[in-house]
């Protein structure tokens, strides 16, 4: 039986993952009302399929790794707030798909 | 009768505080004699007192937060039926319905061993072991009353017959409360602000009951259902001190909180490492 607050939570997680920065996604998720926004583009080029991406959160340098699917094969990208782009090996958008399921996040795809 | 939030001291005279928390209550109700009063903990006295009246005298040798001390007093018949853990330690699981409901609830609390089967193995052992484990039924929904869970769901699936996909067949009600044995009473929060430490891991609990019981998946489509519920209207940790309560209108602390558990799931991405976190957070924090 234990008696306890929310930092000792943050504080117990952050030991247990060490590897992983968890400051800024407490913040994000736990002291402030809003979550992040990930705003993206997929738009076809001569070599593949070109991902735009770009996270909107409070927490400025929050990052949040996210997967990916593309294809048969899943990657990961880590959003953050800065402008980021990356090619795909596809040819087709409809090959290209956010796991959104996985996160807490609000996806919001630009024309 | 339940006064989480608001609080034990609107009935009994008590330190009104969740950061501190008696260490073993006795609980004492004298009823007319054609009732049976139920209260946390074990029955340790049961007898007549004068004419057309009854008492029952519970014992609880666990702390409790004074909200969780309840009594409930009805036309109860009970039976019982017994919960085996891995380790082969027998737990008692006592229910309390009224008569017209006794077959229904028979069939309807099996469903219980399923849920205490699914979080042992995530979390451990049920935290109560020697006071035992109930389901009474009361005229209100639930609540998750120390070793003693207010059950009125009405005998249904889901949360009144909805809220939950189509081929899943728990009771809310009986899962959520159980949940609440590890997180709420077992972990406590000190301050009303930080109650999400209940109701986030508790609602989480819920997905992880349907992964044990179907697949990741499927657990995935039910935190779904959760989702609409979320409304970003305010930080799930509240304000200490003050006796904080969140908006009436949000239920941030319970889905939210939630999705944001199964987010870090999905940011750690190893899910041998997130169940042996979960466990050993239960444990040991
Ligand atoms: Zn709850």
């Amino acid at each position: 039986m234990k008696i306890i607050i929310s930092e000792d939570i943050l504080e117990y997680t952050q030991a247990y993952f060490k590897e992983i920065e968890l400051k800024h996604f407490f913040s994000q998720y736990l002291y402030r009302p809003e979550i992040p926004v990930i705003h993206y583009k997929l738009s076809e080029t001569q070599d593949g399929i070109k991902m735009q991406y770009q996270m909107q959160s409070q927490e400025s340098d929050l990052k949040i790794p996210i997967k990916v699917r593309v294809g048969n094969q899943t990657i990961k990208i880590i959003a953050e707030n800065k402008l980021k782009s990356l090619l795909l090996e596809t040819d087709k958008c409809s090959d290209v798909q956010i796991l959104k399921n996985l996160y807490l996040l609000d996806f919001v795809i630009q024309p | 009768m339940a006064c989480q939030g608001d609080g034990a001291s609107l009935w009994w005279p008590c330190k009104d505080h969740l950061s501190d928390e008696p260490n073993t209550t006795v609980i004492k109700i004298t009823v007319p004699d054609t009732l049976k009063a139920v209260a946390n903990g074990r029955l340790i006295t049961d007898r007549r007192e004068g004419k057309g009246k009854h008492s029952f005298t519970w014992a609880v040798s666990y702390p409790i937060n004074s909200y969780n001390i309840n009594v409930n007093v009805g036309n109860y018949v009970h039976f019982n039926d017994t919960y085996t853990a891995n380790d082969g330690a027998k737990l008692d699981l006592d229910y309390y319905v009224l008569p017209y409901n006794l077959e229904k609830a028979k069939k309807h609390f099996r469903q219980v061993h399923d849920v205490l089967g699914c979080f042992e193995e995530f979390f451990g052992k049920y935290p109560f072991w020697e006071d035992g484990y109930k389901l009474i039924e009361t005229s209100y929904l639930g609540m998750e009353h120390q070793s003693a869970i207010a059950y009125g769901n009405l005998y249904r699936r889901g949360y009144l017959g909805d809220r939950i996909p189509k081929d899943m067949n728990f009771d809310y009600i009986i899962l959520h409360e159980s949940g609440h044995e590890y997180f709420g009473n077992s972990v406590s929060a000190s301050d009303l602000a930080d109650m999400w430490i209940h109701e986030s891991f508790t609602t989480y609990m819920e997905a992880l009951f349907v992964e044990c019981q179907m697949s990741y998946s499927a657990a995935v489509r039910y935190l779904e259902y959760q989702r609409p519920f979320i409304r970003n209207e305010e930080p799930i940790i509240g304000v200490r001190g003050v006796n904080w309560h969140k908006r009436v209108t949000t239920s941030d602390q319970y889905y939210k909180g939630s999705w944001i558990l199964h987010t870090l799931r999905s940011i750690v991405d190893d899910d041998d490492r997130w169940k042996a976190y979960l466990k050993k957070f239960v444990q040991r924090i």
